[in-house]
């Protein structure tokens, strides 16, 4: 019997096949070792630490991600040593993903964060407290804060520091649309609100929406509502036993507003149920909504829009008990550092307290509209210029309206948040019955935070 | 007579184009609208009424993409979990599909059954025991975990394929080289395979596509840019940009390009690899 | 004489030259991809029953709680609108996609000028993503920018919102549901369409079978079996679905888009209720058994023809 070759074999197509696999094999290994060589450690001596954000260095087009880079490239500067990676994670998803990489020791090693989820996130264990850092401050270093030391410490240990200060229950409103309606002054309770949002609703244009969308995280919303509950005496959950406390008379009065809005005065769609911060602000930004609420650092992007040049002025949340008072400041909603592993420590902390330094914090009033968390940053003689004027004014109201920032200290702030969102969307899209639609709500979160 | 059968022809034929015509806007419509707003400058995208057409045309979207934000890096990714599923599947696939296809032994029908049964299981199902397992094996946040979770759930369909293909080549072509010297496997690799490219080719596309679409997996497994594929990245940018339209259309514009002109140069290989089994009986 | 016909026997029958060690090897061929898909799937199956009977706490697994989580499943009435949401997206999903591939299937299945790039474009949808196809249609049907929603805002001069308000929020994620899928039917029952040979079509035409008839006992016969296998494969991708859904919508208005995988998706990795999670999980994968035998018994039936 005759033997084909090795050799006629081969001439044909048949050892191809595997070779190609292994061909493709190698350039798959290959590739990994290339990025495996990018990722090394960086050259001896200098620490890596990475460092999670929700804005983009790169965008040139907003103005806090363009003072994040210059302070940032300040910090790099002032630490040779330290090789500072961002990682850009959008903030809808950075409580959820640190969470996730926490558990997995995957964590970054500083990262940015809501300072309503700095609770969450020490209960659950995944972000570490800064004590032996802050032991050795004086007692002026640790007042420096405009804000209170306890308000980022839970049982009595520091989890977080402010990255900036919002006083959030700011209302941006369209003059134009106002003023077209015959109103020169912006609404200064509820019922201004109703009444001037009646008066503008028409044709494409609404007064005034509140979305309710869970995707993100019930964002404005959660803003407002602790000082809209504040105003009523009231508050979303009791601050010794961490209950529900949102669906007593106060929510009740905030929920039966929201509703009627929607099927008395007609003003707000039922599709807010299901809209999300981002759309609401686009409508704004398009000048098909009149009004809408959010936090202060919304201004240094908006004002200088060109659609909304010398249209858009920002007033303070209207007042829900209709009294002629101002509302207590609501200073949470701001962000915070946070630093989730231990591997790194030092660096990490050296990029957390570079972060509150004067010079970081004048970088990002300046070029980011934001306010300042540190009492000796104000001393710069730019928050005496005309520019200034209105950044200092809010920090006026902060501290003439103060209030105990309650809403940092909630339990399972994810848990009330689904519960809010499900309630709001029954009462707005179902028209459902308020007072049993809370109760039923509150019943749910008090059994999950048990 | 013949007049009215003309008519007739001529009507259908009209017709014909008309349907298809109507289902292909329908198919391309979404894709067309989000590479004009790609296209567009940014204060165009939120006019009323809108805009069907960019003009002037810019590419100044494309180029922020690609240079401020983390997709070149996740395409790098994408492209590497797609090639190292590939060879992890169409290796373990070969073995398994040409010994299904070729032998008789105990326990083949419930072994073969488990398999295909990976197919009644929902992917979320296990979405959560194994983001546990990845944690407590330290394997969270690499590669290697995904490439293992996505060859896992293709290896059961590329199985199947490949079955079919070798089934298709007739056993005398083996016996031929076992007769001539050759092992069991020597026949398989030198013999079998090689003609089998199609049905390989065919499995490929099919993995290739399905891992560079996959999402859910990879948001919940990954935690750094150095291993988020393009889906994810794609999704956080878009969460990111907030409103800024032209922007989000052109990271989609950039994800969804070289699938399209992936499947448009293989789409034979794909149906192939889409309609083989199924057209069985 | 016996040894040379035991010998070729042995050759005929294929794999096994070498006696009993011979049954070993196709096991050993079979074994890696076994063993990849159980550790990947049937093993966190087993893990996830078992987390299912535990109070869990983040990461860290609590006490035994038997079957509370399913219990409190059942008394949630939000768990009787996930199920209604999900039979109903199945459902009306397939009503729209099966139509829809054979019609289209059935016009493409003779030649004509340009078939070849009209079935290419036809199958375009089919490769994007379920997460681009959801921003694809979110954007197309949010008022008032997205042209969907502008187009309909014209037609019935009110604001269209259909993602946005509970009674059309399904039929929105239908829509782009369908857009994705239909052309795996599509492709599926053309090819086997095209199996059919020519010669079945001349005998029935000689006999007098008019196109209706045509169809109803000569084409349909010949591609009933893969059409099934086609609604079968896309019934389970539909029931399962997670991603398309939790993009398009994430599960509003008033839950009413929210099929029972994003319920577990939410309770697991949103609220982090992993315990719960899984017992909704192991529900939803008991409703797949359930549905996959049924097929099963029904192929075999089918193919006894």
């Amino acid at each position: 019997m005759k033997r084909p070759s090795r050799k006629s074999l081969r001439d044909g197509k048949p050892i191809t096949r595997r070779e190609t696999l292994k061909r493709i094999g190698g350039t798959a290994v290959g590739l990994m070792g290339i990025l495996r060589a990018r990722q090394a450690p960086a050259a001896a001596g200098r620490v890596t630490i990475r460092y999670w954000t929700w804005q983009n260095s790169a965008d040139t087009k907003n103005p806090r991600a363009q003072a994040q880079a210059q302070f940032l490239g300040a910090f790099r500067k002032a630490n040779p040593d330290i090789e500072l990676i961002e990682e850009v994670v959008p903030w809808q998803q950075i409580f959820h993903q640190l969470l996730q990489a926490a558990a997995a020791n995957k964590a970054p090693d500083v990262s940015k964060q809501l300072d309503r989820f700095v609770r969450p996130l020490a209960d659950a264990g995944a972000i570490l407290p800064l004590d032996e850092f802050t032991s050795s401050w004086s007692p002026e270093r640790r007042n420096d804060y405009v804000y209170a030391w306890d308000d980022t410490a839970f049982d009595g240990r520091k989890f977080a520091f402010r990255h900036a200060v919002r006083p959030v229950n700011i209302m941006y409103y369209r003059k134009d649309l106002y003023e077209a309606a015959g109103f020169k002054t912006p609404p200064k309770t509820a019922k201004e609100l109703t009444e001037m949002s009646k008066a503008v609703t028409k044709g494409n244009i609404i007064g005034y929406i509140e979305p309710f969308s869970k995707s993100d995280l019930l964002a404005k919303f959660i803003l407002i509502a602790p000082p809209m509950y504040w105003t009523l005496g009231s508050d979303l959950t009791a601050p010794k036993t961490s209950k529900a406390t949102f669906h007593l008379e106060a929510g009740q009065k905030i929920f039966q507003w929201y509703q009627d809005m929607v099927y008395v005065h007609k003003v707000c769609p039922v599709g807010q149920a299901s809209m999300d911060s981002d759309t609401v602000n686009n409508m704004f930004m398009s000048g098909t909504l009149a009004a809408t609420m959010d936090h202060t650092s919304k201004w240094a992007e908006w004002s200088r829009k060109e659609a909304l040049q010398g249209r858009v002025d920002t007033d303070w949340l209207p007042n829900f008990a209709n009294e002629p008072k101002p509302t207590p400041a609501n200073t949470a909603g701001g962000w915070t550092v946070v630093m989730p592993n231990g591997a790194k420590k030092e660096a990490a902390w050296k990029l957390i307290e570079f972060l509150q330094s004067n010079e970081s914090e004048l970088i990002d009033a300046k070029m980011g509209g934001e306010l300042p968390t540190r009492k000796s940053t104000l001393k710069d003689p730019f928050f005496q210029a005309p520019e200034a004027k209105r950044m200092t004014g809010w920090l006026t109201y902060m501290s003439a309206n103060p209030h105990p920032a309650t809403s940092l200290k909630i339990k399972k702030l994810e848990v009330l948040i689904d519960v809010l969102a499900d309630a709001a969307q029954q009462i707005i899209a179902n028209k459902s019955e308020v007072k049993s639609t809370l109760a039923v709500a509150a019943q749910k979160y008090d059994a999950q935070i048990s | 007579m013949t007049h009215r059968r003309d008519v007739h022809a001529w009507l259908r034929l009209i017709g014909l184009y008309v349907t298809l015509l109507s289902a292909s806007i329908f198919a391309l419509a979404p894709i067309y609208w989000v590479i004009n707003t790609s296209l567009k400058e940014e204060r165009q995208n939120i006019s009323f009424p809108p805009r069907w057409w960019p003009d002037p045309i810019t590419l100044e979207q494309y180029v922020n993409v690609l240079t401020g934000s983390s997709i070149p890096r996740n395409y790098l990714n994408s492209t590497l979990l797609a090639i190292g599923t590939v060879v992890l599947v169409l290796v373990l696939g070969i073995h398994a599909g040409y010994a299904a296809a070729r032998f008789e032994f105990r326990g083949k029908k419930p072994l073969l059954f488990i398999l295909l049964a990976t197919v009644m299981v929902p992917g979320i199902v296990t979405l959560i025991p194994v983001y546990i397992m990845a944690v407590q094996f330290g394997l969270h946040d690499t590669h290697l975990v995904l490439i293992l979770v996505f060859a896992a759930w293709q290896t059961p369909t590329v199985v199947w394929l490949l079955q079919a293909f070798f089934e298709n080549i007739p056993r005398e072509l083996d016996e031929a080289a076992l007769i001539d010297g050759c092992s069991r496997l020597g026949a398989f690799y030198r013999i079998v395979l090689p003609l089998s490219q199609p049905g390989l080719a065919a499995a490929a596309i099919l993995v290739t596509v399905w891992v560079w679409n996959e999402f859910i997996i990879a948001l919940n497994l990954t935690a750094s840019n150095a291993t988020r594929p393009l889906t994810v990245g794609l999704f956080f940018f878009v969460s990111e940009s907030g409103i800024q339209w032209g922007k989000m259309a052109a990271a989609a514009g950039a994800a969804l390009v070289p699938i399209i002109v992936f499947f448009a140069f293989l789409q034979r290989r794909f149906i192939q690899g889409l309609t083989a089994g199924a057209t069985k009986g | 004489m016996e040894r040379v016909e035991a010998s070729t026997k042995k050759r005929v029958v294929g794999g096994r030259r070498q006696g009993q060690a011979s049954s070993l090897f196709p096991w050993l061929l079979v074994l890696p991809a076994v063993l990849l898909v159980v550790l990947v799937t049937f093993f966190p199956i087993l893990q996830a029953i078992n987390l299912s009977f535990h109070q869990t706490n983040y990461l860290r697994q609590g006490r035994f709680v038997g079957l509370q989580h399913y219990l409190s499943f059942f008394a949630d009435p939000l768990s009787r609108q996930n199920l209604k949401n999900s039979f109903a997206f199945t459902f009306g999903s397939l009503a729209f996609s099966l139509p829809l591939a054979l019609g289209l299937a059935l016009l493409l299945n003779r030649p004509f000028p340009g078939r070849a790039m009209f079935r290419t474009i036809l199958i375009v949808p089919w490769v994007v993503s379920q997460l681009l196809t959801a921003l694809l249609w979110r954007w197309l049907d949010s008022p008032p920018f997205g042209p969907l929603a502008y187009i309909l805002g014209l037609l019935t001069s009110s604001r269209v919102d259909i993602l946005g308000t509970p009674d059309t929020a399904l039929g929105g994620v239908i829509l782009a549901n369908v857009w994705r899928t239909f052309p795996y039917a599509m492709i599926l029952t053309l090819a086997a369409l095209q199996t059919i040979p020519n010669e079945l079509y001349e005998a029935a035409r000689i006999d007098g079978a008019g196109r209706w008839n045509l169809f109803r006992y000569v084409t349909f016969p010949m591609i009933q079996n893969t059409f099934l296998i086609a609604t079968i494969i896309l019934s389970i991708h539909y029931f399962n679905m997670i991603e398309l859904p939790l993009i398009l919508t994430g599960g509003g208005p008033v839950n009413r888009t929210e099929l029972l995988g994003l319920r577990v998706y939410r309770e697991a990795f949103v609220l982090f209720k992993f315990g719960f999670g899984s017992a909704v999980a192991m529900i939803m994968f008991a409703v797949n058994i359930v549905v996959s035998l049924a097929y099963i018994r029904i192929l075999r039936a089918e193919s006894r023809y």
